[in-house]
């Protein structure tokens, strides 16, 4: 177990991009961080670099308070799980979780205690003697994740460990390395682009694109708290809703006029848009803090939209409405028995507490 | 209840399908037949020979008439035919020739040579094209894929022409007439360094990757993660290998001359030279030349059949 520390790290490529910039973490021991974000936004490439399989262009790597940059793959005392696991397909299950402990010269008793408990905990004590290519994808994870175990590393590093998976599947093997991150309490950095993964694993999440941090947090704060536009709209399913708005003042109060609706801001949000009055600003909402009027029982005052409805998802649990305004379409979390009809104009209240605010300009969320 | 195919597509319509598919079928297997025909009569030819007696090789039958004949001399030793003395025995049988041939000229020495020729190569290439196919195909080194072109390269220049040089270049060494003279050049392959290239390059790299992180060096990789999925590429060349260096004829005769180190194509052309064309004997000779080929064949056939195994791989 160990702290991993990244100072000012940055992978430049030979023909000049940056798939990495500037990308400063501090990670406790024992915690379970997750890089998050969209296809090509670096997030692999710095697994890649703490893993020791990708040089470092610049910066500092330090591992258990030791400089790693130069320390290649084998002894930093690292696992990693890949995403097509990478199991070596000559060799049985016993065998590929034992071949790094043989490669250290590991005694043999102890391999063998060191793989059956793994088995144990993976329950994978009936397919030792199988190959990969006999075994399921479900299964081949495990294994994969066992290879990772046997070898007590200071840190796991998961490299989005569960595409592969079927959406059943998935679930059942996020809850799994929920429980051994819990039971092992090794250092883990988990890559993904699904951010429910991240929601669900990360006791810290980070979240980057274009091979830059945008927000460090807990999942709760990433998401109750979005520093800018993408972080708002990357976590949360369905995304967040930005439209358009211009900020009004009519005495002492602030509004948010869209054209087809006017909404009043609430007295702590004041000196939020003070500044932008006869602007525009982009306004945020989740889906889950829009309501259905007939079963909203807060208070209500001006923060009302009324909306056609376009399409209808009924999920069971819960029940998506797309509205459209004149101007902009959005999406409502609503409930599942509130009977709702295509093409009709419906009342939709805005939490107005849970409103983010973010400039046009520079897309980050107005303090 | 679910209809069955007859009475989904009715009962003519199913019907002429099965003729069609029987009348295509048909097609293929006489093509084939043709082509398997053709491949095997010379080699059944070589048998029939073999087998024949010395004055009905010329009677353009395929069955043998009657079988060849070999002297006995009063101990009871086989004798060449030319040292026959009176009140030798005669004896015939369908292996007559085979050891007529095997004692006209000294074909053991040249099994020998063939085998210690044709083993080392094979061996040796195996070792020298894995290092060289690995370091084309996975390390990075400034130049690579240009040598790799060079190397490549080399295979466009024809044998001939190197011929001259190389038996100049090995006279100067002092090698001319040893085994070593034959085994040397053909210890490195260009073609064989080309067909471990291509193999290892279709391994997917994060197995390595995830044997780096396993702790284990570049030839660790090699031993214990590559090699044994490429046992069908290996079986391969070795095959290859050792079927062209039993084989080899013209750069043996440049430059082997005492018969104490000739190999079996060298060794066959004695009957065609200082007996005039036995040719019962030259079919003799090469069938029991053919024997460790056919081993290595079925051998290695296992190899070639078997699928290669990278099915470790998720859904990709």
């Amino acid at each position: 177990m160990a702290k991993v520390i990244l100072k000012h790290v940055s992978k430049i490529y030979e023909n000049g991009v940056r798939a990495v910039d500037d990308f400063n973490l501090e990670i406790d021991d024992g915690e379970f961080i997750v890089l998050v974000g969209p296809s090509g936004c670096g997030k692999t490439t710095t697994l890649r670099m703490i893993a020791g399989l990708e040089d470092i262009t610049e910066g500092e790597l330090w591992i258990d308070n030791v400089l790693v940059n130069n320390v290649p793959p084998k002894d930093r005392d690292i696992a990693m799980v890949f995403q097509n696991y990478a199991l070596y397909p000559h060799m049985t299950v016993y065998k590929n979780m034992a071949f790094g402990l043989k490669l250290r010269k590991v005694p043999q008793e102890e391999i063998d205690k060191r793989v059956k408990e793994a088995a144990e905990i993976l329950g994978l004590q009936a397919l030792l003697d199988r190959k990969p290519k006999q075994l399921s994808g479900g299964q081949r994870q495990r294994v994969a994740l066992g290879r990772a175990i046997v070898r007590k590393p200071k840190v796991f590093l998961f490299d989005e460990p569960l595409s592969n998976l079927d959406a059943k599947l998935r679930v059942q093997m996020r809850a799994e390395i929920n429980k051994l991150h819990a039971r092992l309490g090794v250092t883990t950095i988990y890559v993904t682009h699904d951010q429910v993964e991240a929601m669900t694993l990360g006791t810290r999440i980070v979240v980057m694109r274009d091979g830059k941090i945008q927000q460090v947090g807990t999942p709760l704060e990433v998401y109750a708290n979005p520093v800018n536009k993408f972080v708002a709209g990357f976590i949360g399913s369905p995304p967040m809703n930005f439209l358009e708005v211009t900020v009004e003042q009519a005495g002492d109060n602030y509004y948010l006029n869209e054209g087809s609706f006017r909404i009043l801001l609430p007295k702590g949000k004041f000196s939020q848009v003070s500044e932008y009055v006869g602007r525009k600003v982009i306004m945020g909402i989740r889906p889950e803090h829009l309501y259905d009027r007939s079963t909203y029982n807060g208070p209500i005052n001006e923060n009302v939209i009324s909306a056609n409805v376009e399409i209808t998802e009924i999920l069971g649990a819960e029940q998506f409405v797309y509205f459209a305004t004149e101007k902009h379409p959005f999406v409502a979390k609503v409930d599942p028995f509130v009977h709702v009809k295509l093409g009709e104009k419906r009342e939709v209240v805005v939490d107005v507490e849970k409103l983010h605010l973010f400039d046009p300009d520079t897309e980050y969320v107005i303090k | 209840m679910a209809k069955t195919k007859e009475q989904f597509y009715g009962q003519s319509l199913v019907e002429e399908r099965k003729r069609k598919e029987m009348i295509s079928n048909l097609i293929a297997y006489i093509i084939l037949s043709i082509g398997a025909f053709t491949m095997v009569i010379p080699f059944l030819w070589t048998i029939s020979t073999a087998l024949k007696d010395p004055s009905d090789v010329y009677d353009g039958r395929f069955i043998p008439q009657r079988f060849s004949y070999i002297y006995v001399d009063r101990d009871g030793k086989f004798v060449p035919s030319n040292a026959y003395r009176e009140g030798y025995k005669e004896i015939r049988a369908w292996w007559a020739n085979f050891v007529k041939a095997w004692i006209a000229v000294p074909f053991d020495k040249y099994y020998r040579n063939s085998l210690i020729v044709a083993t080392i190569t094979t061996l040796g290439q195996l070792v020298t094209c894995t290092l060289a196919a690995y370091a084309f195909a996975r390390l990075r080194w400034f130049g690579r894929d240009a040598v790799f072109l060079l190397y490549l390269g080399t295979l466009m220049v024809p044998f001939t022409v190197t011929m001259i040089p190389v038996y100049i270049l090995f006279k100067w060494l002092g090698l001319v007439n040893t085994l070593i003279a034959v085994i040397l050049p053909a210890l490195f392959s260009a073609f064989g360094t080309f067909l471990l290239r291509q193999f290892f390059v279709s391994i997917p790299y994060d197995l390595e990757e995830a044997a780096f992180i396993d702790g284990a060096n570049r030839l660790q990789i090699l031993w214990h993660v590559i090699l044994p999925l490429s046992k069908g590429a290996l079986a391969t060349l070795g095959t290859f290998t050792f079927l062209f260096q039993w084989n080899d004829f013209l750069w043996p005769l440049v430059v082997l001359n005492s018969e104490e180190v000739k190999t079996i194509p060298i060794g066959l052309t004695a009957f065609q030279s200082a007996y005039g064309s036995q040719w019962e004997l030259v079919m003799a000779a090469s069938l029991i030349a053919l024997i460790p080929v056919i081993i290595i064949y079925l051998f290695n056939q296992r190899f070639f059949t078997e699928s290669i195994m990278l099915t470790g791989f998720g859904g990709r």
